[in-house]
């Protein structure tokens, strides 16, 4: 019983004529499938879940909380506002320097949540690199 | 109504944005390639590679957050400080942990009010 993946590569190369007559040119493309399949599976996706799989702080749970820490930021702000009984509170500097503060650490904390996924993918790469390459 | 002198611009904005893209994608790539030729392991890779672009993402933004103060030397030595005590703490910790995950960097973002808070002591004491 032949597998998709095979029935597939069988399919292309019918259809394309990439195997010559002594089947050479097909058991280098299973081949190559097998290679890719081994490397990517059985190196660079466990290095990529090494680096993005800690077991007490996941994604979300940094997202949330930077994000609760934005919040805390607006929170205070505004009591401060509130305590000074300021009627118009973005003049005062200690409540626009907190508004502010919460608008770049949300960036911040965006940013650097990107950067490190994308970062941990490349240690996929290196460790393919490394181990198959 | 979008005109098409602005249709034509927007066009080549996203053209000249996805060409960038691709174009970093293919640097840091490239880069990973460099890396790995080096023979660096992969806990190298995650601890001093990931704390430094931890660092330079805090710091980066925290940079480019203060402008009002670039011309204070006040700041820039404030900064230098702060830098130097982030990097001797994480060279302590990292190098006597036994394990360490990449995204435990992200108690780095905890900083940035902290450092926010000494600039604006700087603000006031001027």
């Amino acid at each position: 019983m032949m597998s998709t993946i095979e029935c597939t590569i069988q399919f292309a190369v019918s259809r394309f004529g990439l195997a010559p007559n002594n089947g050479q040119s097909y058991s280098f493309v299973k081949q190559w499938w097998k290679d890719v399949k081994n490397c990517v599976g059985g190196v660079g996706l466990p290095a990529i879940e090494n680096a993005l799989n800690p077991f007490s702080l996941g994604i979300g749970t940094a997202a949330d909380a930077a994000s609760s820490m934005s919040q805390a930021s607006l929170a205070g702000a505004a009591s401060w506002s509130v305590s000074q009984g300021l009627t118009v509170p973005l003049r005062s500097s200690i409540v626009r320097a907190g508004v502010g503060s919460a608008e770049t650490f949300g960036k911040l904390s965006g940013v650097a949540t990107m950067a490190n996924v994308v970062y941990g993918l490349g240690a996929g790469v290196v460790a393919e690199w490394n181990g198959c390459l | 109504m979008i005109s098409d002198t602005q249709r034509t611009t927007h066009i080549r904005s996203r053209v000249r944005d996805f060409v960038l893209y691709i174009a970093i994608g293919l640097a840091f790539v490239g880069v990973l390639i460099v890396v790995a030729q080096m023979g660096v392991s992969q806990d190298v890779y995650i601890r001093w590679g990931g704390l430094a672009l931890n660092t330079a993402i805090l710091f980066g933004y925290f940079i480019a957050d203060s402008r009002q103060f670039f011309r204070r030397w006040q700041f820039w030595a404030l900064t230098a400080v702060l830098l130097s005590v982030h990097l001797a703490g994480f060279i302590v910790v990292l190098t006597h942990v036994a394990e360490w995950k990449l995204l435990w960097f992200m108690v780095i973002l905890f900083e940035f009010p902290v450092l926010v808070f000494f600039r604006n002591r700087l603000q006031r004491s001027s």
